[in-house]
């Protein structure tokens, strides 16, 4: 995995990226790092991780995937938590259980170029490719 | 992506109206109407807003038109700068992202006694204090907190509370659109996060294209009204740009969560999910506009602290009293929002609920919810253009009920994307370049001048003549900015 694999695509007022993974999982991670490079650059504090639960459930792939990332932005905006290392114990179209490893930003390091206020559902997509899966996202900045 | 030039059918009614007719998708319920220029209507067709347009026109019970303002740009369900009203009564529904993320994200312009060229000199100075004073980027917290308790009662009672804790003058609730509160409000409707992201918020600017700015009245178009209005030639205004900050963010993501499966459960077929909506009368769609309300209520809250801010800085800055200085409250409107309100439809009055999104109310003389010192003239119709150029105040015509239910344009609306901005400012000083024209600009970040640069929107001048040549209001005032604090 690396940050080569998202694509910042062009939108008028808004933010749009694509991600691309080979499996559904390495697709959420992306996701997640996306979500951090979105707002710009968070910094955790040089301290052991806790471990956080997520667990989701939705009623399509496309749902579960906004619903992740809105957790994810959910965490690093209001609550200052930034993830790493995510174990995924389940993950399929409508629900995922992972166990991350959380550390509260350093405020004093991180920089916060944009705020994002949500992510839309406008053009949401995840697509079956040659290589794997494309995900495709646009956040209201 | 969307990107690509929409090729849809466009017919041209006259030099200022041009409509998508129903047969350009199944599914339309009523025609799109898009007010523009001929200048302006050709670039509009260069991503997927017409497309949008169209697509709001399926909602159930949209009455008369899927309406788009010349500030039309591509948004994600809704455009920004478009219109839409629905009836009750004919399943007409309410949708969150007709309100958009932001809610009553709006603006508000303070007149002073204080002149133009007296001010000139200190302007850097008077900005870097602002700029020091008000909370800005993203992120930011405020002044002032305020516990649970007292943000339900800013939920509950918006500008009104604030001024009962002496953060406001005489004059500032009765000059807001719904006198800074809508009635039907319910605290108890907002998740627990709501709360949280609302924390620190009541009383910031935020980021993107939310701003503070002073500016000089540079022409007067109206005599009467401007007089009537308080402006005159040479005349220093304050103009506050922000809504309702994360609070109303996550109102509108919990609608859009809430509400996601619940178009199939009233058999509403949508082209786009992000136009999830729930028919007014449903306990799905009271529940919103119930949050929708708080929200609003907190923006025009956070507002008021602004302008609270403003005068404290002034008076700081210029050793003078409040009263001295006279800065009142001209008018304070909302542009992201959905209101019920009564139109005529075909000779009938009827209460629709009117989706604003990125459009401003601009109701005429005589209009029963405007304040009886503007009533005689039309609502002040407050357009904020971009930082280099201008801004306008314009009064809504008697035409705008039948014509856009009684609304307008809110901006200039953006031309270039915020990453075309950005690369389009390399090799360049934005803030040098204002102040080659005498305008001082202060951001936290040279990405934030970069994104906000004048090229990246349209011109507003030519925004607002589409909309005056569209018989939708008149020119009052043009100001000319002086000097502008940026997220």
């Amino acid at each position: 995995m690396n940050d080569d694999l998202i694509e910042i695509l062009d939108h008028t007022a808004d933010l749009a990226m694509r991600i691309h993974a080979e499996n559904k999982s390495d697709l959420f991670k992306l996701s997640a790092r996306a979500v951090y490079q979105a707002v710009g650059k968070p910094i955790a504090q040089d301290i052991p991780g806790e471990k956080y639960t997520l667990e989701l459930r939705a009623g399509n792939q496309e749902d579960l995937l906004h619903d992740w990332l809105a957790e994810i932005l959910y965490y690093v905006q209001v609550r200052h938590i930034l993830f790493d290392r995510f174990e995924f114990e389940a993950i399929n179209d409508t629900y995922l259980k992972t166990v991350a490893e959380g550390r509260p930003l350093d405020l004093t390091r991180s920089e916060f170029e944009v705020e994002i206020k949500a992510v839309t559902y406008h053009h949401l997509k995840i697509e079956q490719t040659d290589q794997g899966l494309t995900a495709t996202f646009i956040f209201d900045i | 992506m969307s990107s690509q030039v929409w090729n849809g059918p466009l017919n041209k009614i006259d030099d200022y109206h041009y409509e998508i007719p129903m047969s350009y998708k199944p599914g339309m319920r009523v025609p799109g109407s898009i007010i523009a220029s001929p200048e302006l209507i050709e670039p509009i067709r260069h991503n997927q807003a017409m497309e949008q347009v169209a697509n709001v026109s399926m909602l159930p019970g949209i009455v008369r038109c899927s309406l788009a303002m010349p500030d039309i740009h591509w948004g994600y369900g809704f455009c920004i700068g478009g219109v839409a009203a629905t009836d009750p009564d004919q399943q007409g529904v309410i949708s969150p992202g007709g309100v958009g993320y932001d809610i009553n994200c709006g603006v508000r312009v303070l007149r002073t006694h204080l002149r133009a060229d007296e001010i000139r000199p200190d302007i850097e100075s008077l900005i870097k204090k602002m700029f020091n004073t008000v909370p800005t980027g993203v992120g930011k917290g405020g002044k002032h907190k305020f516990g649970k308790s007292d943000t339900k009662k800013i939920l509950s009672q918006g500008v009104k509370w604030i001024v009962s804790q002496g953060l406001g003058m005489a004059g500032d609730i009765e000059c807001c659109e719904a006198q800074g509160c809508i009635e039907g409000a319910d605290p108890d409707a907002l998740s627990e996060r709501a709360y949280q992201r609302g924390e620190d918020q009541c009383g910031t600017l935020g980021s993107g294209n939310h701003f503070m700015e002073v500016q000089e009245v540079q022409e007067i178009y109206d005599q009467k009204i401007a007089k009537a209005f308080g402006l005159e030639v040479g005349q220093v205004t304050v103009m506050i740009h922000s809504g309702s900050r994360g609070l109303g963010y996550q109102v509108c993501e919990d609608a859009i969560h809430q509400l996601r499966d619940v178009p199939a459960q009233y058999g509403i077929t949508l082209p786009d999910r992000q136009l999830v909506c729930a028919p007014v009368h449903s306990p799905q769609g009271k529940h919103y506009l119930a949050a929708m309300r708080a929200a609003a209520n907190f923006a025009w809250a956070n507002r008021q602290i602004l302008t609270h801010l403003a005068r404290e800085v002034f008076k700081d800055f210029f050793h003078q009293k409040l009263e001295s200085l006279g800065m009142e409250l001209l008018y304070d409107v909302a542009h992201n929002i959905a209101k019920m309100e009564y139109h005529d439809v075909d000779g009938r009055r009827k209460l629709l609920c009117v989706h604003r999104k990125g459009a401003t109310r601009a109701f005429p003389a005589g209009h029963p919810e405007l304040p009886e010192r503007y009533r005689p003239f039309g609502q002040p119709v407050l357009i904020p253009g971009d930082m280099g150029r201008a801004s306008y105040i314009l009064v809504g015509l008697p035409e705008v009920m039948q014509l856009s239910f009684g609304s307008t344009c809110h901006g200039a609306g953006r031309v270039l994307s915020r990453s075309a901005a950005i690369q389009a400012a390399r090799g360049r000083s934005i803030s040098r370049e204002l102040a080659d024209q005498g305008i001082v600009a202060i951001s936290r970040d040279r990405q934030g001048l970069a994104e906000e640069q004048p090229m990246a929107y349209k011109d507003v001048s030519l925004v607002v003549d589409a909309v005056v040549g569209a018989n939708l209001a008149r020119k009052v005032a043009r100001l000319k900015p002086m000097g502008v604090i940026k997220g």
